[in-house]
Formats: structure tokens, C-alpha cells, sequence
């Protein structure tokens, strides 16, 4: 569940930051991206229920990253059917999505320790915040880059193409980065405020009770 | 003996950050009084711009940050007016408000403000607004021209001499107009006699030492000496290099601040020395004829390095005679670092023990090194 | 003689200008955390540098080979993964065997430097069919060297970094973002408006 914010694989954590940062200068790009990385992570995960522990470390590397590029092979074609131009602007970034991403680290995590439904959930969740980070960086780089949103002019007409630049994808994810972990800080001090809240109304639920008590007795 | 812990700037003296500040301000004074001069009161009127949005900007960033507003740190407003006068008078005024942001937003508060910025922000906003609008950057109104004062300028606009010696050509300008500013060029950077005077003015206030300036300009003018681009005599070709392209404006108050720079002697001067060679090499086969700001970023990031490289190689250089390699290694053995809070850098002892033949166990002093 | 000339050409081009961290931001992420320790970049170096060059190699020549099938960008990863393989799975038996005092400190360092995104990048860029088996090589070289350099000087932004206050929102990883971002900056300068994809 924390995958969307508090853990966020690419703002948090700083997983799969090169293509957020490069190649995801319009939207169609991220929407290329993110479809690639859930299609990556439909097999990881199924792999990933089933191995156990006790083959070698290098093992289980080898073996995610073969059915990773095993199913890249039908999301390339697929992607190249219906988005080629995107496909080209991508570039060297999809191959690399795919199969040194994010699926593979957090699986190697989980490798046999926790339920199996609960690895299933944080991997849907992580990619989720993978497509989140993504889009939001993409939105900001093309409005502000290219002056359009998803490919239609949105009028200003302002652009600076600067920020589809690589040093342009590194200030905007770094500011995100930022913001997100400031997210993640004041919702920990909400949390800490609440649970303070909620022991000092328990404290004082306490002492009315023993109040009562010592009314009814005495 | 309590150790105090604070940060750059390291000064000694009349050692308050207003005073420093207001002392540059003195020396960048003549420098707008020769812009206004040659392109009137519109150069004013974009240093005003540049140097308002800097403090205002800062100002907010410190409201955010530190959580208090201190209105006399005036560093805002040095760090605009340094820009400005790397900009041609003609520029629209959005550009200073850009180069603003993005100097004070993006490359001064999140190191931490003043005095913890690991660049120079003046040099990464006007690397920014060179890649960006590089159009509106590199052309310049010849002097004397009268020009408007609304935003957007249609006058002719032409390159500057350091595009024409990128062009491997020799400027069609008298020596004497050169020195004295009289050529199309950045605003404030051009008249390099100011400069000179502005840079003994500071040198005698004592906030800059005269090592990096003068090594800087030293080394540009031994390599235009020694490899000339241009078909003039050798003379004539470090003349030119000097003269153009804002560099003697970048040695005084760019790569010389005391923030970003090292602050060891030794340390200074080979700063010094690449700036001036990466800024040649920048200017020669770079994308953009003005390769200043681009070198001052590149080894601003090396300046700490340099230090204690120095400090160490000061106190342990019996140690190393004619082992180089054990240089290397003791690099190796240096206690690694733990990144994410702040002040305290607690340290993990180095778990993999290299047992190196000529080097002792003891690993790197960490020295900062302060004056 | 224009052959090795070349190569050099090429090695200076992805060592400067086409930098797989400051210009494509290639290698982010885990290898972060081999900067921590100087001592693991010396090693980190040379594997990456074996490797690059190994990979980059046997990509060019398969892709050379397979150049006439007609959907081999779909099968991009998979030959990359066979490459690396074919590095990775030698060197770790060689160390987990012949060497096991070594094998810990090792251990992490093939991991990253084998399957890292800068290896990846290179090779994809190999099998793009632009360049000739000297300029790749000369390419790889350069970059593994390149890599290794900006990584050194991230490190030394970190070890300053880490001494200074940085405002909460910023410390870790954003930060770092920003250090390597303006570094990009600079580097821009020197290439200009022909950017590498």
C-alpha cells in the first residue's frame, strides 16, 4: 500500500530513475513506459511466488531478468503496433524499463518470506507509483517544455525546451523527489500527532472513569 | 577549546556577511555606472530587475526554510546584479526573472542558503539562461544605441567578439577600445579597465585574494599565448582572448567567491588553473562562444576535494616520495560516508582492510580547510 | 593508424560529451550506493570496464549477425541478458571458488556493475548498428571510464553535501538529483544542441 507515496520506488526510493529522468519528456512516452513496466510485472511476479530460497544468490537474478526480457518480446511488438513514434522517442529507455526495474528489485526482497497475496499487492502498488512519478514529471516537462499536454496545444505560449533536456528531467524529479518526501514527513507527523491526540483522550477517559468510581463510592 | 561549527564563508576582518555584501556592491557600482553609460538608463533598468527578483526570491526561500526573514543579507541582490551584468542590455525582462529562479531556487536553497551552496548561483543561472535562450543571450546592441525601455527590443543586434574569435577571427576593434568596453559584449563585462579597478578595490577591502583572479587570467593568457586560435600575433591572441567574452568579470567575481571556491592557498591557485584551462577548452570546442560560467560550475564541485587534497598532501608528503600509487590508495582507505542528516556525519569503520605495503592504517585527516 | 585514432576519438566522446551519468542520467539508483566507499570503486572500475567492453562486443557482433531478422529490437534484452550472463556467471563462480576471502567484498560489486543501467545503455546503444567494432569498443571503454569518473565526482559532492544543512525535504536523494543535474548543466555546455538519445 505504500508503494504509491511513502514508498514511492522512483521518488523515494530511487529505483528506474533513468528513464523518469531522460525519456519521459511528453506524456505518451510515460504512457509508454508505464505500460511496459505492468507488463513487465505480470511474469516477475508469477516467478517470483514460486522460487525459493535456496538456489544461489546469482540465480535469481539470471531468472527474473530472463522472463523479464522473455516478456519483452510481445510487449515490444505490441508497443511498436500501436505507438511506434513514441517508441522511437523512447528509445534505448523501454529495453531498460523493462528489465532492470522495479519488479525485479522488490521481488528479490520478498524471495519466500512474506504471503504471497501481500507481495502480489505491494508489486501492483509499486508499479503504480512508478506510473504516478512518471506521468506527474512527464506533465510538468511538456507543459512547461513543449507547451502541450498529451500531444494537444494547450494555447500558452510559452515553452522552454530546456526542460526536455536530461539536466531539465533532473531538476523536475529532484524538486518531486523533494516534495514527496516532505509529503511523507508532515503525514508522519499527522500520524504522530493523531496517535498523541488519541492517548491523551484515552489518559483522560482513564481518570474520569476512576473519578466516577470514586464518586459512586464514597 | 570549544569548536565552533560554522560554515562558508570563512572571512576574517570586518567579518559580518551585510558588510561583505555591501562591499561587492561597492565594487559592482562603477561597472552598472559604465553599463548606463554605453547603453543607457535600459541597462539600469534590467539590473534593477535582475537584482530585486534575486532578493525577493531569496527572501521567500528563506521565509520557507530557515522559517525568519532577515532583510539586511543582501547576498540576493549581489548574486542579480552579477548576473545582470553578464546579460546584454537589449534582453527581455523575463529572462533576468528566469535566471533568478533559477540561480536562488534551484541552486542556492536546497544546498541550504547562504554560504552551504556547493555552486555558485550566479554561474548556474547564467549557464541556464545561455542554454536556454541562447538566442536572446549571445547578441548584443552595439554601444551607444539608443534603446527603449519597453520589454521586448528591435534594434540590431549583433555577436560579440568572443563568437567572432570562436570563428577563429580577429575582432575589428582598436586595442585601446577594447580595454575601455567600446565593443558590443555583455554589459557589465566589457570595460576591463573597470573591472581592474573594481578588482584592487576588493583586493584592498580584503574579501578576495588576489591568487585566483590573477592565476586565472595568467593561465588563459599563457594557453592563448601558446596555441592561438586567431591569425595575430601571440600577443595580439591572448589579448583577445582576455578582452572577450566577459572572462576578466567572471575571474573577479564569480570564480573568486569565497563560498564556492577552495580556501587554501595551494588549493586556490590549481582551481585556478583548470578554471582557466577548461574555460579555454569550453570556449574552443564548446557549443557556446562564452565558456565562463560552464568551467566555474564544473570545478566548483571540486573545490572541497582540492582542499583537502592539499591539507593532506601538506601533512603527509614525506610519507609518499616517489610512491604515487599510495596516494591512491590512502583515497581508497578513507572512511566512507553515511549521506541524509545534516550536521552529524556519523562514520562506519571501513569493513574491507586492504592491507596496503607503504601507506600507514591511520585514514585521511578530514580537514576543511579554513584559511 | 586512423583505427586506433578513432577508437581514442570515440573514448574521449563517451568519457566527455556523451557521459552515460551527466547526459543520458544512465546508472542511477543502486550504484549510488558504491560511491559510499572509495575502496569499492577501484573494483567497480575494472568490472565494469571488463564488462562493458565484453558486452558491447558480443551485442555488436550478434546484432551484426542478426541484422536480417526483421523483429530483433524485440528481442534487444534478451541478447543483452546473454551477454551479461556470459560475464557475470564466470567471474562470480571464479571468485565464489578460486578466491573466497575476496568473494564478500566482490560479491556486490559484480552484482551492480554487471546489471547496472549503464551496461544496459551501452549495449543498446551497440546494437543500434551506428557505429563499427573499434568505435564501439572505444565507446565502451570510454564510458565505463567515464561512468567510474562522475561517480567519483558525485562522491566528493555527497562527502560535501553530508557535512552541510540541508533543508529536510531535500536530504538523501533529491539533493543528489540536483548535484548531478547542475553538473548537467555544465556539461551541456560542451555539447551543445546535438544531444545523443
Amino acid at each position: 500500500m505504500h508503494g504509491l507515496f511513502s514508498k514511492n520506488p522512483v521518488l523515494i526510493k530511487g529505483l528506474a530513475l533513468a528513464p523518469v529522468i531522460v525519456a519521459s519528456t511528453t506524456m505518451k512516452n510515460a504512457l509508454v513506459l508505464s505500460i511496459g513496466m505492468a507488463i513487465t510485472m505480470i511474469p516477475t511476479t508469477l516467478i517470483s511466488l514460486f522460487i525459493k530460497r535456496r538456489q544461489g544468490y546469482w540465480l535469481h537474478i539470471l531468472l527474473y531478468m530472463l522472463c523479464a526480457a522473455l516478456s519483452y518480446i510481445p510487449a515490444a511488438l505490441l508497443i511498436r503496433q500501436y505507438f511506434p513514434t513514441e517508441m522511437g522517442l523512447v528509445g534505448i529507455y523501454l529495453p531498460m524499463v523493462m528489465v532492470n526495474s522495479i519488479p525485479i528489485t522488490r521481488a528479490q526482497m520478498f524471495v519466500g518470506r512474506r504471503k504471497r497475496g501481500f507481495l502480489v499487492v505491494d508489486m501492483i502498488f509499486q508499479v503504480l507509483g512508478f506510473t504516478l512519478a512518471i506521468f506527474l514529471v512527464a506533465a510538468i516537462r511538456e507543459f512547461f517544455g513543449a507547451g502541450t499536454l498529451f500531444g494537444v496545444d494547450m494555447g500558452t505560449g510559452f515553452s522552454m525546451q530546456t526542460l526536455l533536456y536530461p539536466f531539465g528531467g533532473f531538476f523536475v524529479v529532484a524538486f518531486f523527489a523533494a516534495l514527496f518526501q516532505k509529503g511523507n514527513e508532515l503525514f508522519k507527523r499527522l500520524m504522530n500527532r493523531l496517535d498523541e491526540v488519541e492517548e491523551e483522550v484515552q489518559a483522560e477517559m482513564e481518570e474520569f472513569e476512576k473519578f466516577k468510581g470514586k464518586e459512586e463510592r464514597g | 577549546m570549544r569548536a565552533k561549527f560554522t560554515s562558508a564563508p570563512f572571512v576574517r576582518g570586518k567579518n559580518s556577511v551585510p558588510w561583505m555584501m555591501t562591499s561587492m556592491l561597492i565594487a559592482l557600482a562603477p561597472l552598472i555606472a559604465m553599463a548606463v553609460y554605453y547603453y543607457g538608463l535600459r541597462a539600469l533598468m534590467v539590473t534593477v530587475i535582475s537584482g530585486f527578483s534575486c532578493y525577493l526570491l531569496d527572501m521567500v526561500c528563506m521565509l520557507l526554510v530557515n522559517r525568519r526573514v532577515e532583510p539586511l543579507d543582501l547576498s540576493g541582490l549581489v548574486t542579480g546584479i552579477t548576473m545582470a551584468m553578464l546579460m546584454p542590455a537589449s534582453i527581455p525582462y523575463y529572462i533576468p526573472v528566469i535566471g533568478a529562479f533559477v540561480a536562488i531556487v534551484v541552486a542556492k536553497w536546497p544546498f541550504g542558503g547562504f554560504g552551504k551552496n556547493p555552486f555558485n548561483p550566479a554561474a548556474v543561472g547564467i549557464a541556464f539562461l545561455s542554454i536556454t535562450y541562447s538566442k536572446l543571450m549571445f547578441y548584443y546592441p552595439i554601444p551607444f544605441t539608443k534603446l527603449g525601455l519597453e520589454s521586448e527590443i528591435s534594434t540590431t543586434l549583433v555577436q560579440s567578439t568572443a563568437a567572432v574569435l570562436k570563428l577563429e577571427g580577429i575582432p575589428n576593434f582598436g586595442k585601446m577600445e577594447m580595454i575601455l568596453g567600446k565593443f558590443p559584449g555583455p554589459m557589465g563585462a566589457t570595460n576591463i579597465l573597470v573591472v581592474a579597478t573594481c578588482l584592487l578595490l576588493l583586493l584592498a577591502l580584503g574579501y578576495v585574494s588576489w591568487h585566483i583572479p590573477v592565476t586565472m587570467l595568467a593561465t588563459m593568457g599563457a594557453y592563448a599565448y601558446l596555441f592561438p586560435r586567431v591569425m595575430s600575433s601571440r600577443i595580439g591572441s591572448a589579448f583577445y582572448e582576455l578582452v572577450s567574452g566577459g572572462i576578466v568579470f567572471v575571474a573577479v567575481f564569480i570564480a573568486g567567491d569565497c563560498v564556492t571556491a577552495p580556501k587554501t592557498k595551494p588549493a586556490k591557485i590549481i582551481y585556478a588553473i583548470l578554471v582557466g584551462l577548461v574555460t579555454m577548452w569550453f570556449s574552443r570546442y564548446g557549443a557556446f562562444e562564452a565558456g565562463a560560467c560552464f568551467a566555474v560550475i564544473i570545478l566548483n564541485s571540486v573545490s572541497s576535494f582540492l582542499d583537502r587534497a592539499c591539507a593532506y598532501l601538506y601533512y603527509h608528503h614525506t610519507q609518499f616520495k616517489g610512491h604515487p600509487l599510495a596516494l591512491v590508495k590512502a583515497y581508497a582507505n578513507q572512511v566512507p560516508l553515511r549521506m541524509g542528516t545534516g550536521r552529524s556525519a556519523q562514520k562506519k569503520p571501513d569493513s574491507s582492510e586492504k592491507q596496503t605495503k607503504q601507506v600507514d592504517e591511520t585514514t585521511k585527516p578530514k580537514q576543511e580547510g579554513q584559511n | 593508424m586512423a583505427m586506433i585514432g578513432d577508437f581514442f576519438v570515440y573514448m574521449m566522446l563517451a568519457l566527455t560529451v556523451e557521459n552515460l551519468l551527466f547526459t543520458r542520467g544512465l546508472g542511477i539508483g543502486k550504484t549510488m550506493m558504491v560511491v559510499r566507499k572509495p575502496a569499492y570503486l577501484f573494483s567497480f572500475t575494472w568490472v565494469l570496464s571488463v564488462t562493458m567492453v565484453i558486452v558491447t562486443s558480443l551485442s555488436w557482433g550478434i546484432y551484426r549477425l542478426l541484422r536480417m531478422v526483421s523483429f530483433l529490437y524485440a528481442f534487444y534484452p534478451l541478447i543483452y541478458l546473454i551477454c551479461v550472463s556470459l560475464v557475470y556467471v564466470p567471474l562470480t563462480i571464479y571468485y565464489e571458488r578460486m578466491k573466497p576471502e575476496q568473494y564478500p567484498h566482490l560479491k556486490v560489486v559484480l552484482r551492480l556493475a554487471c546489471f547496472n543501467t549503464a551496461v544496459i545503455g551501452a549495449a543498446l546503444i551497440s546494437m543500434q548498428g551506428i557505429l563499427t567494432f573499434i568505435h564501439a569498443i572505444g565507446f565502451a571503454v570510454g564510458s565505463a571510464i567515464g561512468f567510474s569518473a562522475a561517480l567519483l565526482l558525485v562522491g566528493e559532492g555527497q562527502r560535501v553535501l553530508s557535512l552541510q544543512q540541508i533543508p529536510r525535504a531535500f536530504r538523501g536523494l533529491p539533493i543528489t538529483l540536483l548535484y548531478i543535474g547542475i553538473l548537467s548543466l555544465a556539461f551541456y555546455g560542451l555539447i551543445g544542441h546535438q544531444l545523443p538519445v
